[in-house]
């Protein structure tokens, strides 16, 4: 495209026509003239600026509606005001890829120009709710790995605008990768006979990622997400909420107050759906009069908030991750999912920090496990609703034991996955012992207490807690492992909760060693590795309880290791 | 940069000296704020307590003694052993700091890792020459690691020689 097409009124004061660089590709060209956003934005806008004043909108609309004339004027008024801070957002943001900075000019009387370097942007996310699927549009956020806000969100983008983008974005980032190659990929292609030749073209030639197709890699069936939810506790969460709710409903302090609570009650009972649904069914339950009731009681509602959490759990998993496929084009992973909301992450394979397994103990008895990946950037945001937290805190959030492989391969190619063919060692042999005496200690507190509150019977609770805490102990002792290997190091704990965890030399920042007064006592320390993105996986190599020249050998060679791979980024 | 022979095995390296009595200077400021807050507390609290109680005109200053004994030994000796516990060496794989008494610290920064480094001065510092050197990483809990107490030619030297390896490192 020549500069001559590109329409004067498009550049608004301030910015210089974008410059062409002929190192690009023609396939997009079309980017180097500022976009606009798509129209349908105006609506998205409006209505989010309306739900963030939603409490006095709805007073100004109700207000108005009984004929206030304030009212009206302040519905009026922040309506307006919102549809022209829309209108004029709309109208002067622009963005394009100039050179090779992705730039977004904002702002009518403050001009804002933000410019981010292709090859910083880590991931380039989509996120889709009901009303986007209508107008066939998505929001895209385009992050990097600082800070945890998207660097810039633009709300909202046709399909084929975000194809151009994404393609603009990750094809000329195949440039970048062929300037640092992945030197772990091409060190270490002794032990995998299948991954070698992929992990060749990958690194090397993936400039031409762009044309190579998009491969489906891993889909969740339906039947697997009711598995996941069942073995999940996601319900808990739903809990969590009606406690928080109870409690600020001031409906505690009419329990308080004198445990009857009878006017609420009396309100309820009187609807007519309470007698003819739930009365019923009170009456088939036993009598609170004797033990024996009490006790069926107990379990009938043990067993009914069991169910329900378990139902809530499946509900939340097919809500988030319907239809869950997981794609590659080249070095560009692709995760798509959701029922009502959609959801899609690119994230360029080369910049996973660390891979992460856990099996909870249901998930264990399903031969189940999850995927989590970690990306620099985003590590401290933990609101559950962004894309960003779908993509990497639930990379896989239900995968077959026995496909783990195959999709580690996937992820980081040329490494060697099988667990079974690793080295593991084990922590400390003292370890059971040094997590029994802290058992004894806390039982001895925990007796201490129980006498305190109730003499002497109480003191039978650090009885019960003693064996519990040493079996614990024992089991916890054992799961721990460690190993190294060729491209990395992998760490195993957890007892219940299986978490096996992989952080890769080329992109380990630090190393440390640690050893507390406890530590040196029982001739332990602890090796730590710190990555770009330590959280939202949940776990680290924070290999504790390692026998002390053991772990100073590790430390050197973690330490060697790590300098000799050069990261592939940053 | 020098040899790889000569950088490789480096020895770890102390603090400057002087950094003792910068941390035992710093240490009897704190340590006198200290002991002005708990006398000013303590004194109006037991006197109007246990006025009548010849135990109060006793432990008071008993008590008072003790903890100046205490901040007095934490501000002329504390310094020293934690000078005698904290080393640095930088090798040509990297820098590597050991520090800590009680809870023992040891941290490798691999040079490639290297964000940037900066050099900072406090105004005390500088009245004894020393220099804090923070050295920035992409990592996530060890993000930014401070060495306080190098001397500021040392700290600044020290700047460039990381700056210069991983330059080279970025080169080849």
């Amino acid at each position: 495209m020549s500069l001559d097409e590109v329409p004067e009124t498009e550049f608004p004061t301030g910015t210089s026509p974008p410059s062409i660089d002929p190192s690009h590709s023609n396939a997009m060209a079309d980017l180097h003239e500022p976009k606009f956003l798509h129209p349908s934005s105006i609506l998205f806008d409006v209505l989010s600026h309306i739900r963030s004043f939603l409490v006095p909108a709805i007073v100004a609309v109700y207000s108005a509606a009984s004929g206030g004339i304030w009212g009206l004027g302040i519905a009026a008024l922040i309506f307006g005001s919102s549809l022209l801070h829309t209108l004029v957002r709309y109208f002067t943001l622009r963005y394009c890829i100039k050179g090779s900075d992705f730039v977004v000019t904002e702002g009518l009387l403050f001009r804002r120009v933000r410019s981010v370097p292709i090859r910083r942007i880590q991931n380039v996310d989509l996120l889709q709710n009901v009303l986007h699927r209508i107008f066939g549009v998505a929001e895209v956020r385009i992050e990097t790995a600082s800070g945890t806000e998207a660097e810039a969100t633009l709300r909202v983008l046709t399909h084929t605008q975000i194809e151009e983008l994404r393609h603009a974005i990750f094809g000329s980032e195949a440039d970048v990768s062929a300037v640092e190659p992945v030197v772990s990929d091409t060190e270490n292609d002794r032990s995998q006979p299948l991954a070698q030749v992929e992990s060749k073209n990958t690194t090397v030639n993936d400039s031409h990622s762009a044309s190579a197709t998009r491969r489906l890699i891993h889909h969740i069936p339906l039947r697997r997400l009711i598995a996941a939810g069942l073995a999940s506790n996601r319900g808990a969460v739903l809990f969590g909420i009606l406690f928080g709710l109870y409690f600020q409903s001031g409906f505690d302090n009419q329990f308080r107050d004198g445990f009857d609570g009878r006017e609420a009650a009396d309100q309820l009972t009187n609807a007519g759906w309470w007698n003819s649904m739930v009365v019923p069914v009170l009456d088939l339950l036993p009598s609170t009069d004797t033990v024996a009731g009490i006790t069926t009681l107990v379990i009938i509602g043990l067993l009914f908030v069991f169910v329900t959490l378990r139902i809530v759990g499946i509900a939340w998993y097919i809500l988030r991750f319907y239809d869950h496929q997981l794609t590659r084009q080249g070095n560009d992973l692709r995760i798509s999912c959701g029922l009502f909301t959609k959801v899609s992450a690119t994230i360029p394979r080369q910049r996973i920090q660390f891979i992460s397994i856990h099996r909870t103990l249901f998930m264990r008895w399903m031969k189940l496990a999850s995927i989590r990946i970690e990306t620099a950037g985003g590590s401290a945001t933990e609101s559950e609703n962004a894309a960003s937290t779908v993509s990497r805190r639930w990379f896989l959030p239900v995968v077959a034991e026995n496909d783990i492989v195959r999709l580690l391969n996937e992820l980081r190619p040329g490494n060697a996955w099988d667990e079974s063919q690793f080295v593991w060692h084990s922590v400390s042999p003292l370890t059971a012992r040094r997590l029994m005496r802290v058992g004894i200690v806390a039982s001895l507190l925990i007796s201490g207490v129980g006498m305190w509150l109730w003499f002497p019977w109480g003191g039978a609770a650090g009885l019960i807690t003693l064996p519990v805490l040493s079996y614990l102990a024992i089991k916890k002792s054992r799961a721990m492992r460690y190993a190294r290997t060729d491209w990395g190091v992998a760490y195993r704990s957890g007892v219940l909760t299986r978490k096996l965890s992989f952080a890769f030399y080329d992109r380990m920042q630090t190393i440390s060693f640690n050893q507390s007064p406890f530590d040196r006592r029982w001739n332990m320390a602890t090796v730590s590795v710190d990555t770009a993105a330590a959280g939202p996986a949940d776990h680290a190599i924070d290999v504790a309880y390692l026998d002390v020249d053991f772990a100073t050998e590790q430390f050197r060679e973690l330490q060697g290791k790590a300098a000799l791979h050069r990261p592939s980024w940053g | 940069m020098d040899s790889k022979a000569e950088e490789s095995g480096a020895e770890y390296q102390s603090l400057a000296p002087q950094n003792i009595a910068f941390e035992q200077r710093t240490g009897y400021v704190g340590a006198f704020v200290l002991l002005c807050i708990a006398m000013a507390i303590s004194a109006p609290v037991a006197l109007s307590l246990a006025w009548s109680s010849w135990w109060t005109w006793i432990m008071l200053p008993v008590g008072w003694l003790l903890l100046t004994i205490l901040l007095f030994w934490h501000a002329h000796v504390w310094p020293r052993i934690v000078y005698r516990a904290t080393s640095w060496r930088l090798e040509d794989t990297g820098m590597e700091i050991r520090r800590g008494v009680w809870w023992r610290h040891r941290i490798a920064i691999p040079v490639a890792r290297v964000q940037h480094v900066d050099v900072s001065q406090g105004p005390i510092q500088r009245m004894f020459d020393l220099a804090t050197l923070t050295i920035h990483t992409a990592g996530t809990k060890n993000a930014s690691i401070d060495l306080s107490g190098l001397d500021h030619g040392s700290a600044l030297h020290l700047r460039d020689r990381l700056i210069e390896q991983k330059d080279s490192l970025d080169v080849t």
